[in-house]
């Protein structure tokens, strides 16, 4: 029973603030904090398998739920009743392992090879999947495939071709200088956007806020460039 | 995360070909006692995905199959069980298939105090996972044995929920109010688990609407055992009440049994001499 009251009191100082400390709250024994837990665990999997989750994303959640929980214990079991916890952190937390899950989506990453006129050529890193967008097919070009949002790989001609070339230019047209210098990094040079952030010394949020900014313009523009050269050749016919 | 040894009896068997087997993951929180585990289906079972909840404790996610062999048949493609070790003591299985639910009896059993050794915050946030490989045929649905779904009226639901926590709301004044058992003691904590467990059980019944909860109501039972501060008969009859209330159309009579010794407890009199359930 001490080691287990010690080890309570340990676990609650692990942040310090005035509002975890002892002298404010007076600590929950053992057995409560054990009641409270466990039914906050098994709250939190009710809750985030009732959304529709699966059962080990939901066990994910549980997990993140728990870590928050942990912080400031005597505090939460305060303020909160399991349910009322487990409802609030489960959509905070749910929220964030759905950023991250299309974050690691973002950082696959795969090699492409590159034929720059010398025997081998060589290989660069290129992403195969879009950071909360639609996966990239293979074949170069992401960036027009990001672009069009075709749905399929465009042939080497046809990203030779002028139209193309006069397709990409009105898509950077309209995006901003930073947002086409994130979307040329990631989509067009195969960094990530952690990568990006790092190198732009801005919050990975706020890259991912303006690269799905700068896609959403840039697949706005090439549908409606898409869309005027449908009505050309039917004009044209 | 530990790792726990495949059980033998679920192990691959040589006869049979790699496409009729699947892998099944589960895993497993001692400190809350919920189970869950994933299926990885062959390529070929594709279908639709369709949530199923037995009771308020259990839920399962089936494939109806549309491609391949096992075409126009329901897979279980993953489950999630709460109270799985209590109710498995308790003889209250899960709607599990055979084969699943020995190796989840077997998995719990093994990693059931296998935390309690951890330090507290260690011992929450405990998880234990174990791989073992199953015949596809032993995952499908067979509704031979299934029984038909309990469900209660949301009147009963509500009236059942309001006596547990009214119970459990005087049973903590009476401890406040007479000092005994004393705080810290091992019935005092006894008592909080118990109390706690039936709230939840309560809240647990009030939110699945009409569904039972048997893992929630296993762990209440489970919870009383060892010594809560009631007279035997009291007990006896709280035992009673615990086990009908996993049958929705009794509710009516747990929640009068119920509000019978909450009615007893406040007035601090002789225990009852009759109940509903009697």
């Amino acid at each position: 029973m001490l080691r287990s009251v010690q080890l309570t009191a340990i676990h609650h100082s692990q942040k310090e603030s005035p509002a975890n400390t002892a002298t404010h709250f007076p600590l929950p024994t053992p057995a409560e904090e054990t009641a409270y837990i466990t039914r906050l665990i098994r709250e939190v999997t009710r809750i985030a398998g009732a959304k529709g989750r699966n059962p080990f994303d939901t066990d994910d959640i549980v997990q993140g739920v728990l870590e928050r929980f942990l912080t400031d214990v005597p505090r939460f079991m305060r303020d909160y009743t399991p349910k009322r916890f487990a409802r609030e952190a489960t959509s905070q937390v749910a929220v964030t392992f759905d950023r991250k899950e299309r974050v690691q989506r973002s950082e696959g990453v795969r090699l492409r090879h590159i034929d720059d006129g010398s025997p081998e050529g060589y290989s660069t890193k290129a992403r195969s999947y879009a950071s909360g967008s639609e996966p990239i097919l293979d074949g170069d070009g992401e960036l027009l495939d990001t672009a069009a949002d075709c749905g399929e790989a465009l042939d080497d001609a046809v990203v030779e071709s002028a139209h193309t070339r006069a397709m990409l230019g009105a898509c950077l047209q309209n995006l901003s200088p930073r947002q086409r210098e994130f979307l040329m990094m990631v989509d067009g040079y195969g960094f990530t956007v952690v990568e990006v952030a790092e190198l732009v010394a801005l919050r990975r949020e706020t890259v991912s806020r303006e690269l799905s900014k700068a896609r959403h313009l840039a697949q706005k523009a090439a549908r409606q460039i898409a869309g005027s050269g449908n009505d050309k050749g039917v004009d044209a016919s | 995360m530990n790792q726990h040894q495949p059980h033998p009896s679920a192990q691959h068997d040589p006869q049979v070909g790699p496409a009729t087997m699947a892998r099944l993951v589960l895993r497993y929180r001692p400190a809350a006692d919920v189970l869950i585990g994933a299926i990885e289906l062959p390529t070929t079972a594709n279908g639709t995905e369709r949530v199923e909840q037995p009771d308020a404790d259990t839920r399962l996610y089936w494939r109806d199959v549309n491609d391949g062999p096992l075409t126009g048949q329901a897979v279980l493609q993953s489950f999630e069980i709460i109270h799985a070790h209590t109710r498995w003591q308790q003889h209250r299985d899960p709607a599990l298939p055979a084969v699943l639910c020995e190796a989840g009896r077997q998995f719990t059993d093994h990693e059931h105090h296998q935390h309690l050794g951890l330090p507290l915050a260690a011992r929450y946030t405990a998880r234990t996972e174990s791989t073992l490989t199953v015949p596809l045929h032993a995952l499908t649905r067979d509704r031979s044995n299934e029984e038909p779904l309990e469900q209660g009226s949301r009147r009963d639901a509500v009236r059942v929920t309001r006596a547990l926590d009214r119970f459990a709301e005087a049973l903590e004044a009476q401890q406040s109010r007479t000092g005994s058992p004393r705080t810290g003691s091992l019935e005092h904590q006894r008592t909080i688990t118990f109390c706690s467990s039936v709230r939840e059980l309560g809240a647990t019944i009030l939110d699945h609407h009409t569904l039972a909860a048997p893992g929630s109501s296993a762990a209440a039972r489970s919870a009383l055992r060892g010594g809560v501060p009631l007279g035997s008969p009291d007990r006896d009859t709280l035992r009673l009440a615990l086990t009908h209330i996993d049958r929705p159309d009794r509710w009516g009579l747990v929640a009068a049994a119920l509000e019978q010794l909450t009615s007893s407890l406040i007035a601090t009199s002789a225990p009852t001499k009759g109940t509903p359930l009697d």
